[in-house]
């Protein structure tokens, strides 16, 4: 029980980020403290990667006491924003519909607690990777990077360690690998990303109709299923849904807080997992354009302009030294464009588009993405509008990068590589994809 | 932030109608499937393939990476499955499929047959045998 002292840590820390990050035009309470959660989580993960950066080892005492010395500053720091009128925690701000959502939310979140205990070790990529690099970061000692062996090819050596570190943040409390705190971290990121999806729309939209949107990507079995399986891919939608969000936010009530807080999102995004880190420079990309072309954005931003590209540096700053000085070259990759024995055809590509389009109609999907089609192809015109035809934009770049990755690279076959993983990319870009059916349609 | 609610236009209302139909039948759904996936565990409970392999790593103390050699195809889901999980107990420790140049090995094959004359091919001490036919065997290394 002790592991989960270090989420309340997290918790506290990434409120009080959100609270100097926000002027008091700031979401209401519920969104701050479950984006705060958040924050809180990959902040911590962070701050343990120092451990392995500067003493080449986990050292719990030491990343306790560095995650309790964050928290203090950050604390005081928040606390001198606050004032009678605008205290630190404002629990007047939580209404009777707030309580309802989180209620509603709460009971949507027990399917997904069933089956995980159904499966406490999670699904495959969680024996075979996180769960596997977690175990490897906790007990490794100074032999941590074994995990980048070329022996342990099967285990995406390549891959960031977002979700790793996170574990291995909360079990630092404990003194061994306890497989229920990976699960907790599935039941409670599946919760966070529901509850700022829900009050995200809320915010921008202010109708409580938001909430059939967690309901409906709750309603899906195997929507549970992935969710509840310990993946990284969770993160990837999550954060990735926080990124989008915030640019709206910014959209709606101009605070250059939203921006940063967008930035970190993306900065977190790029350390989850390969996909996320494509996908993080993809949105980063898509959403700084989308601000340029406008004048009146140029103008207000320009004296911003050194704070926005410093929080950009900083934090996209774990990742790019993970990639830079840790991860190694992919184990998993032929180059079909330029091989001679494996090299890739216009077959393969088709193979790919056939699998997409029979995909997204698979019964196991429960029709969502037909009536997410209907749903933006009816409301096209608001869905389009204020902003929000990047999203499309950005996700159709994804896809085409992702489709791009399966065509060129032909170390496996395509029809098993494209039903082991594609099924996952299509799950981290759900909550997204709601949260624009939804600020469409309310 | 108060902003003001003008009335949903119809074809909101059709989408959000359909949506929440899509969100009935999803319920419904995952409680059946949730149901009988539990009648399932519950008669065939999950077993954990790298727990046995956590008691006994401490026998490798010290050690990287041991051999792994087995004679099951490890391409099967069952036995892939298996082998991932076995990775998992072992962690830190790593294991090499089906590779001899180790000092430490870990011997589980179908057929125990195979896994003798493996060890009287290559020189190979058995320390330890679990009573589901898995080895724990050394090699003396150059």
């Amino acid at each position: 029980m002790t592991y989960f002292l270090g989420a309340l840590i997290s918790l506290a820390q990434g409120y009080c980020l959100l609270r100097l990050l926000l002027g008091p035009g700031r979401p209401k309470l519920a969104w701050m403290i479950l984006t705060g959660f958040l924050f809180g989580l990959a902040l911590s993960a962070q701050l343990t990667f120092t451990s392995f950066l500067f003493f080449n080892r986990l050292i719990a005492p030491y990343i306790i006491s560095l995650n309790i010395l964050a928290l203090i500053a950050l604390a005081f720091c928040a606390l001198r924003t606050s004032s009678p009128k605008d205290p630190l925690l404002p629990w007047k701000e939580i209404t009777l519909q707030d309580g309802a959502a989180l209620a509603i939310l709460g009971l949507l979140i027990i399917p997904v607690f069933l089956h995980a205990q159904l499966f406490p070790y999670g699904g495959w990529d969680a024996w075979s990777c996180w769960n596997l690099k977690a175990r490897m970061l906790f007990m490794g000692g100074d032999s941590w990077r074994n995990m980048f062996d070329p022996v342990l090819w099967r285990s995406n050596t390549a891959y960031p360690l977002m979700l790793p570190l996170i574990n291995t943040w909360l079990w630092s409390f404990g003194s061994s690998p306890e497989p229920n705190v990976p699960l907790f971290i599935s039941c409670l990121i599946t919760f966070l990303s529901a509850g700022i999806l829900f009050f995200s729309l809320k915010e921008l939209t202010n109708r409580f109709l938001a909430i059939l949107a967690p309901a409906w990507l709750l309603s899906i079995f195997f929507n549970i299923q992935l969710a509840s399986s310990q993946y990284s891919d969770l993160l990837v939608g999550t954060f990735f849904l926080l990124g989008i969000v915030s640019f709206f936010l910014y959209l709606q009530r101009p605070d250059s807080g939203f921006l940063k807080i967008a930035l970190i999102a993306l900065g977190f995004l790029s350390f989850t997992k390969s996909e996320g880190l494509v996908l993080s420079i993809i949105t980063l990309s898509g959403l700084s354009l989308a601000l340029l072309i406008h004048k009146e954005h140029r103008k207000r931003l320009t004296p911003f302009a050194w704070s926005l590209m410093m929080t950009t540096i900083l934090a996209f700053m774990v990742s790019g030294i993970f990639q830079i000085f840790f991860a190694p070259n992919s184990h998993t990759l032929i180059n079909g464009l330029t091989s001679s024995q494996k090299p890739t055809s216009l077959e393969r590509l088709a193979a790919v588009f056939v699998f997409f389009s029979k995909e997204i109609i698979t019964p196991k999907w429960n029709g969502l993405w037909l009536l997410a089609a209907g749903g933006l192809l009816l409301s096209w015109r608001r869905s389009l509008t204020a902003g929000r035809w990047i999203i499309p934009v950005i996700l159709m770049t994804y896809l085409a990068v992702i489709f791009g990755v399966y065509w060129i690279n032909t170390f496996f076959e395509i029809v098993w590589w494209l039903s082991m993983t594609m099924n996952r990319i299509l799950f981290a870009i759900i909550p997204t994809i709601l949260f624009w059916i939804f600020l469409a349609i309310l | 932030m108060d902003q003001t609610r003008t009335p949903l236009p119809w074809k909101s209302k059709i989408i959000l109608s359909a949506i929440a139909l899509a969100i009935l039948v999803g319920l419904f759904l995952a409680y059946h499937d949730l149901t009988i996936l539990s009648a399932k565990r519950r008669n065939q409970p999950f077993v954990f393939a790298g727990k046995p392999f956590e008691m006994i790593k401490f026998l490798f103390k010290g050690e990287r990476v041991i051999g792994y050699i087995s004679d099951r195809n490890i391409d099967d889901k069952n036995i892939g499955a298996q082998f991932a999980q076995t990775q998992l107990g072992m962690a830190p420790i790593i294991l090499d499929l089906n590779n001899l140049n180790h000092r430490f090995l870990i011997l589980d094959c179908q057929d125990e047959r195979n896994a003798t004359n493996i060890m009287m091919k290559f020189n190979i001490r058995p320390i330890k045998r679990s009573n589901t036919g898995i080895i724990i065997a050394e090699r003396d290394m150059p």
